[in-house]
């Protein structure tokens, strides 16, 4: 096999490959079980329609307007680097957004706690 | 009788040069398609989190040049497909470090419906199927850390393993 004549830190990468691959198949496999509890998040859009990720969980929109913005941030859903609520609940999957309806209700939301921020 | 033998000489000479076969070649272009599935672990975000990775689907090509065939550059287009769809594009280098592994360095970004941007890299086997086809597997890492679709402060890790197809064209 040529890939044996590839050494690495005194071992064929073939077998560096090899162990890499066994790992990550045990990490997918067990992540598969566990490491998806209900209502976690990573991204914005892994969340439901009308539910924005703060602090690694989905939570309703009108609940979280603090933990979207980030303390002090006044500039509101304009700002580029700001992640308005608005923003995060239309990140929620092609399939909700479909929904004109819901997605409505989301801006009115969403308004209402960009203006709740700024107040604060 | 000198000059003769030197005209002699010149003439020959300049006939077989004329006369000599074009002995430099164009460059060639390496071409392959490719497409592979790939499914991982997403860690982290702003609460340190593990999530099983969306499933990603790539199709893409290669290209190399005849005279560094090690060095391949590639493009791709990708596709999350689930639990939620997103669509994006990635650009990558490859050297090979023997006839069938690779090793890897890419960027990557989503950008519909909302976009995500990140780097990384990976090693790729592959197992011949034919003389111009091959079974591609590996694994592959990437840092995603701007974008619309996370928080400003946080960066997540992907960890992917991609089985696919690759013919030479």
């Amino acid at each position: 096999m040529q890939t044996s004549e590839l050494r690495w830190l005194g071992r064929s990468v073939g077998a560096r490959a090899r162990t890499t691959v066994v790992a990550l198949v045990i990490a997918l496999a067990a992540c598969a079980v566990a490491c998806q509890p209900e209502g976690s998040c990573i991204r914005y859009s892994d969340c439901a329609n009308g539910e924005t990720c703060a602090s690694g969980s989905c939570v309703r929109l009108a609940e979280a307007p603090a933990a979207v913005e980030g303390p002090g941030d006044a500039a509101g859903p304009s700002s580029s680097t700001a992640k308005s609520p608005s923003e995060a609940g239309a990140s929620s999957s092609p399939v909700s957004d479909a929904g004109a309806k819901s997605d409505a209700s989301v801006e009115v939301d969403a308004a209402t706690s960009v203006d709740a921020a700024s107040d604060a | 009788m000198k000059k003769v033998s030197l005209l002699v000489t010149l003439l020959s000479s300049l006939a077989a040069m004329v006369a000599a076969p074009e002995s430099a070649h164009a460059q060639e272009w390496l071409v392959a398609a490719r497409a592979s599935v790939a499914g991982g672990i997403d860690v982290g975000g702003a609460e340190v989190a593990m999530r099983r990775a969306r499933s990603v689907v790539s199709l893409g090509a290669d290209l190399a040049v005849d005279e560094r065939p090690k060095d391949i550059f590639g493009a791709a287009v990708i596709v999350e497909v689930e639990p939620k769809a997103s669509f994006g594009g990635a650009a990558r280098y490859g050297r090979l470090l023997g006839p069938s592994s690779l090793i890897f360095l890419s960027g990557e970004g989503l950008v519909a419906p909302h976009t995500l941007f990140g780097a990384g890299g990976g090693f790729e086997q592959r197992f011949a199927f034919s003389k111009t086809t091959q079974l591609t597997l590996g694994p592959s890492f990437n840092v995603f850390f701007i974008g619309q679709d996370i928080p400003d402060d946080s960066v997540f890790w992907r960890a992917l393993l991609a089985v696919g197809f690759r013919a030479d064209l």
